[in-house]
């Protein structure tokens, strides 16, 4: 669906529009390998108003004493806080969203965690065919029952190499070409602008199973 | 107490470091630090405080005043997010955790705030100092066996004495004193600019008083007495508290501009500050979050020592303590390579064959009978299939010859007398994967035409038992041994236990790969194939015997085509999986030779694999490998039901019999008749079944 270049010029324009007051596409920065080109993404960085609890570092005193009227105390308040980021995946030559949900201390959680506290919606199960919320969730990946690929699993980000969740590329693939196909704008705009919306409804399709709400 | 005034109280930073932080750490320490504790330079950065809307509740809540870390705060080029100001800290990484604990933290604060204190006061151009004011100090101890980190950030602030006050009217929202096309004006001079200013000077436009300019702090320096507002980027969401770099900015107006906002004929510094919150898209009106209010500073404080300082950082538990990030859940690499193996299994099935069943294969227990060119190679195809539980037997130490053709060995393997075999293929699969189970114990099996000597009639015994419980762990066996004898109780006890057997023998440059038949046969046995198939003593019309005695040394060590075992072991590995995979899995009929596959659904014959054959026979001399069906034969020496008897209902006895007289076996099975029949001697098809090479 996408070469690398129309990637790489569809998820440019995305940031330089990342102001717009649309949830799924504001907020989002093209970074750079920092040694090499060519493995460029997109990344932004939320945060819910879910509370998380910090790990305690019991080994430690209170070491030292500071007392000073005018620093406020305000109560720690740990948000749970959530970075995406949108890859280019070589093989299946489209876009792979990545995930990942962490405290303060950056300290990741592990999926049954992201899916216990629901009230973050993360993902979103598909409720409306009646047997929705249905899924396995194991420490590395979110299964739907019959699926052969689980929907989200556990990986590397491509760049960055560093421990991530994404959803899986597999079933993409066929529902952004029926998107592209019924939407019909996408034949009408210049090169640049084509691949631009067909990122864009790419999002729509990451939106179904991801809360992009930030 | 209405007239005392109210002490201005500034949010403190609190740190957000994102996982990919971690991780950078963690290469700095390996790649670059190594032992080294020196200070090196971070980035981090803030941006403007913003609330968001609980969605349960529909409130707005407040986010903290956070400093943020990303993966490329060591970059000399590192980028930070748009709208955000660049701060840059000294981290300092401890290799113990006692270092860590011990290091003497007032020493290191103070240490910081002089130098921050020093380049305040002397700085020639004050529009260097944007960045000193926001320095800070992280001291981290990665533990990197574990994935814990442990780190405690400091953000030194100078603290003024008597500290500034608020004037009485407070701090305001900004829409009482600009109006929205100001507001938006200084809105998109601070978010155009290509660096976004820290701290800046708010002055209204000579010709028109109700346009406002931004510039940079150094300005100070030039201006007439004008109407002066010094703002910053608020990374506070309070709306009574301004953030934390506000400290350092009046600490520095009071000691480098003391008489600009001295105000005339008063005692009294005065500042009106703009605490600039709204760095998104231009908010409508009524809904600007930046505040405006004037702090004040009784003079009576002399800026020249350098005032006190304060800033470490609180713990989630509101402790002065260090925090904790653990990222084990996430980086265990054997608990990573298990899932990337996993998935990797899963796209083959996902890819061409959804009614694979994997599970069947991964909880196969298969134990291997000899951990050389072929115990090897089949580990590690098995390994590949996903294959979870290995269990390697073998008495032999890993020689000099081993390593070049046996996959799991190195030449350290082969030094101070060789470690044994059965272990060091064990450790070497768990290397190359920790996630699997894998075992090897040193133990030679006894032999028929191998006598055993009265002494070591305990220990035969002994072995013999532990060999049966083997066999009761595992669901499939290997025979890849280095003799055609020694893989006579192994048939017994498979044929006995209904094991899965797995056979592979090589020549010079042809193979035999078999699966013994099961005991009860297949039930179902289509037309044409045999009611049970045979094992690999089903074709001989002699016991095994001693082969091992006077042979010359290119005899007894298999001198076979190097590529031979690779082939030979795939085979017996793929043709495991292709029985597992049938719907009766040992039972599965085997095709006759002629068998056309037409690829019918129905057959009998198929798995999801495709076929599963009995024999396989290979001749590397034609590239040609040939499926062979053979019967049981009831005088074999090996699986024949007299000989299960015998062993059932005699154990050990029987076994011992076997080992020690020559001709019992024949005499047992009726084949010591056979041979006075047919004087003309049968040459057995001599399978040079070995790989322990030389």
């Amino acid at each position: 669906m996408f070469t690398r270049g129309e990637f790489e010029i569809a998820c440019k324009s995305l940031a330089e529009n990342a102001t717009i007051d649309n949830p799924q596409l504001k907020g989002w920065t093209w970074r750079e390998h920092p040694e090499y080109g060519g493995l460029g993404y997109l990344e932004r960085s939320s945060t819910t108003t879910c509370r998380s609890q910090s790990t305690e570092t019991e080994e430690f005193l209170e070491e030292l004493c500071e007392e000073d009227a005018a620093t406020l105390d305000t109560p720690s308040t740990n948000f749970i806080r959530i970075w995406q980021s949108i890859a280019y995946n070589v093989s299946f030559q489209m876009p792979v969203f990545y995930l990942s949900v962490y405290t303060n201390e950056g300290t990741p959680f592990s999926l049954p965690h992201i899916v216990d506290r629901t009230s973050l919606l993360l993902f979103r199960p598909r409720r409306d065919d009646g047997d929705g919320g249905d899924f396995e969730v194991s420490k590395y990946a979110i299964q739907v029952p019959g699926a052969t690929m689980p929907l989200v699993s556990q990986g590397e980000h491509p760049t960055l190499g560093t421990p991530c969740y994404y959803l899986h590329p597999c079933e993409t693939q066929g529902a952004l070409a029926e998107l592209v196909e019924a939407d019909g704008r996408t034949k009408d705009d210049k090169k640049a602008g084509e691949n631009t919306r067909k990122l864009e409804l790419w999002l729509l399709l990451v939106g179904n199973a991801v809360d992009l709400r930030v | 107490m209405t007239s005392e005034p109210q002490i201005v109280q500034f949010t403190p930073f609190s740190s957000l470091v994102q996982p990919s932080f971690w991780h950078s750490l963690t290469k700095l320490k390996i790649d670059v630090l190594k032992l080294s504790q020196d200070e090196v330079p971070v980035t981090a950065s803030y941006a403007a405080g913003r609330s968001v809307t609980d969605r349960e509740t529909g409130q707005d809540v407040a986010l903290g005043c956070n400093l943020i870390l990303g993966g490329d705060a060591f970059e000399k080029t590192a980028q930070v997010p748009p709208h955000s100001v660049k701060c840059v800290g000294t981290l300092k990484n401890y290799n113990t955790i006692e270092e860590f604990k011990d290091a003497d933290k007032p020493a290191l604060f103070n240490k910081l705030a002089d130098e921050m204190w020093d380049e305040i006061s002397s700085a020639k151009d004050a529009s260097d100092v944007s960045e000193i004011l926001n320095r800070f100090l992280l001291i981290t101890f990665a533990d990197l066996k574990k994935y814990r980190y442990y780190y405690w950030f400091a953000f030194p602030a100078f603290a003024a004495k008597p500290a500034w006050t608020l004037d009485p009217s407070g701090w305001q929202g900004v829409e009482s004193t600009f109006t929205q096309e100001a507001l938006s004006n200084i809105q998109s001079q601070i978010t155009t600019s290509t660096n976004t200013p820290a701290f800046f000077v708010l002055l209204s436009n000579a010709n028109d008083p109700s346009r406002f300019e931004i510039h940079p702090l150094s300005s100070l320096e030039s201006l007439s007495d004008q109407d002066i507002t010094v703002g910053f980027i608020d990374p506070s969401a309070h709306s009574d508290h301004p953030g934390w770099p506000l400290r350092n900015l009046l600490a520095f107006l009071a000691s480098r501009f003391r008489t600009r906002f001295t105000t005339p004929g008063s005692q009294h510094l005065k500042v009106r500050v703009l605490c600039w919150r709204d760095t998104e898209a231009v908010p409508v009106s009524g809904k600007w979050k930046s505040r405006l209010g004037t702090v004040s500073l009784s003079q009576s404080q002399s800026t020249l020592s350098r005032p006190s300082a304060v800033g470490w950082e609180k713990n989630p538990q509101g402790k002065l303590a260090p925090r904790l990030a653990d990222l084990a859940p996430m980086m265990d690499p054997a608990r990573l390579a298990d899932q990337a193996v996993d998935l990797n299994l899963k796209l083959m099935r996902w890819r061409i064959l959804p009614s694979l069943d994997l599970d069947r294969v991964a909880s196969t227990r298969c134990l291997l009978l000899g951990a050389g060119t072929l115990g090897c190679f089949v580990a590690r195809t098995l390994l590949a299939w996903g294959v979870r539980n290995i269990t390697f037997v073998d008495s032999a130490v890993v020689s000099f010859s081993n390593p070049v053709r046996q996959p799991l060995f190195e030449f350290e393997d082969c030094l101070n007398g060789g470690k044994p075999k059965a272990q060091c293929a064990a450790d070497s699969l768990k290397k190359i994967f920790p996630g699997v189970n894998s075992k090897g114990i040193s133990m030679s099996i006894p032999m028929p035409g191998h006598p055993i000597p009265p002494g070591n009639v305990e220990q035969a015994k002994a072995d013999v038992a532990q060999l049966e419980k083997l066999f009761d762990e595992h669901d499939a066996v290997f025979l890849l041994m280095d003799s055609r004898e020694s893989r006579w109780l192994p048939t017994v006890l498979g044929a006995a236990k209904g094991k899965i057997v797995m056979n592979a023998a090589l020549g010079f440059d042809s193979y035999l790969v078999l699966r013994h038949g099961a005991r009860k046969g297949a039930s179902t046995a289509p037309k044409g194939s045999p009611e049970r198939l045979g094992c690999y003593y089903c074709n001989d019309v002699v016991a095994p015997a001693d082969s091992l005695s006077d042979r010359t040394l290119d005899q007894m060590c298999t001198v076979t085509r190097p590529g031979l075992a690779s082939i030979a072991s795939s085979t017996a590995v793929e043709l495991l999986v292709s029985l597992l995979q049938h719907p009766d899995g040992v039972n599965a009929p085997a095709p006759p030779p002629d068998y056309k596959d037409e690829n019918v659904e129905e057959s009998p014959y198929r798995s999801v694999l495709g076929l599963v054959p009995h024999q396989l026979r290979g001749f590397l001399a034609q590239f040609r490998t040939l499926p062979i069906v053979g019967a049981a034969y009831d005088k074999c020496t090996g699986c024949s039901e007299t000989v299960l008897k015998a062993y059932e209902s005699q154990g050990f006895d029987m076994l011992l019999q076997a080992f020690n007289e020559s001709d019992y076996l024949e005499k047992l099975t009726g084949l010591d008749k056979l041979h006075e029949e047919g004087e003309a001697a049968l040459e057995a098809v001599d399978w040079d079944e070995d790989d322990d090479d030389m």
